[in-house]
């Protein structure tokens, strides 16, 4: 007697389940009864990277220095540059400035350029940006 | 250090840490454009940025990076990620979702790239799948077999495309393209791919009515497959390293094709004059920015009391007025894809592509003044203009392109009246047209045989 009703009980318990599932509609999904997992491959790969290399020791003033000024040609660093070397130059008096104008698709053919640049120069300022 | 334009700081960091300076100081202006402003408006953006400008050149940074070891371009085996959910539906919703938040797709439904659906990919060619096909900009992506695999995956493509994808990763990565470029770049360019030869018949890749839009398999995935690996491998993303302002309908990946059945005989087609065999396949990149359309030649014949040589006036002045526009973006290739009905005109009247070119080269000219007043300046020279343009009365007329074989010209598309496309390229960096073959791999008849249900009827007329 006993047994049976366990019988009935897990019947009935299937059948509600069963009645559940099938109000919220996912009885026809293969997968409804458990956890479905979906196992891709990452799409991304790895980056080559040149090796990371630390920038050089910081000035310990402006003053009296060179800054060099790499102009990437494009409007914008002509029309900012007079201003910039301007506030530099109210801070520190006797900063000199010179400017190279290179992009960067001409690299390659001005290497020359760009050694004299850094020969020149005690620090560096890129101006980048349309 | 360097100074940049407000829009550009994510780039500039981007690019410094793939050259191998992640210390570099970069400070960012408060304005997006300094061009043209006065000074009212350029000395206070000056001033609030000078003690970060200052702090920059001599303040030690706070954390310093150790040289690091070279790492030599191999691709390890892709990890595997699990996505769950209640159904199948959800836990591939899940997987889209942090494809999105994690900027690895196209914003399209994709198709699960599965270990499976991975395996059976790689049977679209030989080499082994850690083979490095190319190195993507601009962050510098190894493409190895399996990594453009996963992206052909997911962008819905077969296994028998797989040789036309390699062939145009190859190319797009060729240092000739400027992938670097024409990734990151303001201007609005993307790739187009061009696929010319046997494998479109093979591969059943739309060559004629609407070559350049949907309605193709091989034509959509083959493009979306290149743009998930330029977004995924390159790592090139909208607003942080592809500063694109408005982008390019072709961004979504285009592929268009060869139509050799159509092409007139005795014209060479394109993979031949590019120095590849009539029997290759080939598949070409090209910075492509405007899609033009160029005149009906059919209502320019009726128009006409007499037939006459349709290329002076109609295509020469076409491309002309085309490129009035675009006059500064001077340099490299020009495109013109000819419908088969211009095709067939043109030949009618004795033109072959060559004599085209030469004909295009001598009387397609933009004026002088169009590039902009004299002195042009170091923006426009280093973009390629060179000085001798800027030399010239502003009356002078100037040929499109540097050399009349630099106008590319193909038969594609279908036979209708005769309208065809010009695309124009961009123009600023060093991007050149460039042309792969395509190898097929020792299985190909399976592969075109499994193929079988997968096409889509070509309408030829």
């Amino acid at each position: 007697m006993r047994k049976h009703h366990i019988t009935f009980l897990s019947t009935a318990l299937i059948v509600a389940c069963f009645l559940i599932v099938s109000a919220f509609g996912v009885s026809q999904d293969t997968y409804a009864a458990s956890k479905v997992q979906l196992t891709v491959l990452d799409p991304r790969g790895e980056l080559f990277s040149t090796p990371a290399m630390p920038i050089n020791t910081r000035l310990k003033t402006l003053e009296g220095k060179k800054i060099g000024i790499l102009n990437n040609t494009k409007p914008g660093a002509d029309y900012f540059l007079p201003y910039l070397m301007q506030v530099l130059k109210e801070s520190y008096s006797t900063i000199e400035f010179k400017e190279w104008k290179i992009s960067y698709n001409e690299y390659p053919n001005k290497a020359n350029d760009l050694k004299a640049l850094a020969a020149w120069s005690d620090a560096v300022i890129g101006l980048l940006g349309d | 250090m360097f100074i940049v334009a407000s829009p550009f700081k994510a780039d500039s960091k981007s690019a410094a840490l793939g050259i191998g300076f992640p210390d570099l100081p970069i400070v960012a202006l408060s304005t997006a454009t300094t061009a043209g402003k006065p000074a009212e408006e350029l000395l206070p953006v000056a001033r609030e940025i000078r003690q970060a400008v200052i702090d920059a050149l001599i303040k030690e940074p706070l954390t310093r990076t150790v040289t690091g070891a070279p790492r030599p371009p191999k691709a390890e085996p892709a990890k595997a990620i699990t996505f769950s959910g209640k159904t199948a539906k959800e836990a591939e919703e899940n997987m889209e979702k942090y494809f999105l938040a994690n900027k690895w797709s196209d914003g399209l439904p994709m198709v699960p790239a599965t270990p499976e659906a991975v395996e059976e990919m790689l049977q679209g060619t030989d080499l082994p799948r850690d083979y490095t096909v190319g190195i993507v900009d601009p962050k510098h992506g190894i493409a190895s077999v399996e990594k453009i695999a996963i992206n052909a995956v997911m962008a819905g493509a077969r296994p028998a495309y797989m040789p036309v994808i390699i062939a145009a990763v190859q190319a797009l990565t060729d240092p000739d393209f400027d992938l670097y470029g024409v990734q990151a770049t303001t201007g609005l360019t993307a790739p187009l791919v061009i696929v010319s030869g046997p494998i479109i018949n093979d591969i059943n890749i739309n060559y004629s009515f609407s070559t350049a839009g949907p309605g193709w398999r091989a034509n959509s995935t083959i493009g979306r497959a290149t743009r998930l690996v330029l977004i995924n491998l390159g790592q090139a993303w909208p607003g942080i390293n592809d500063m694109k302002d408005e982008g390019n309908p072709a961004k979504f990946g285009i592929v268009m094709a060869e139509n050799d059945r159509q092409t007139p005989p005795g014209w060479a087609t394109m993979r031949e004059r590019e120095g590849f065999s009539m029997q290759a396949s080939t598949v070409s990149v090209y910075a492509s920015q405007s899609y033009r359309q160029i005149h009906d030649s059919q209502k320019y014949l009726a128009a006409s009391k007499k037939p006459e040589p349709i290329v002076d006036p109609m295509l020469a002045r076409s491309m002309s007025t085309s490129l009035n526009a675009t006059a500064e973006q001077w340099g490299e290739e020009i495109l013109i894809a000819f419908s088969p009905v211009m095709a067939e005109n043109l030949k009618r009247f004795g033109y072959t592509p060559e004599k085209i070119q030469k004909e295009l080269y001598e009387k397609g000219r933009i004026r002088r003044d169009l590039f902009g007043p004299r002195p042009l300046g170091s923006y426009a020279l280093t973009s390629g203009i060179p000085q001798w343009i800027d030399d010239l009365p502003d009356d002078a007329l100037v040929p499109v392109v540097p050399k009349a074989e630099d106008i590319k010209i193909m038969v594609s598309g279908g036979g209708g009246s005769g309208v065809s496309f010009l695309i124009d390229r961009w123009g600023f960096g060093n991007s050149h047209y460039v042309t792969k073959e395509i190898k097929l791999p020792k299985n190909w008849k399976k592969l075109v045989k499994d193929l079988s249900g997968w096409e889509t009827p070509i309408e030829v007329k």
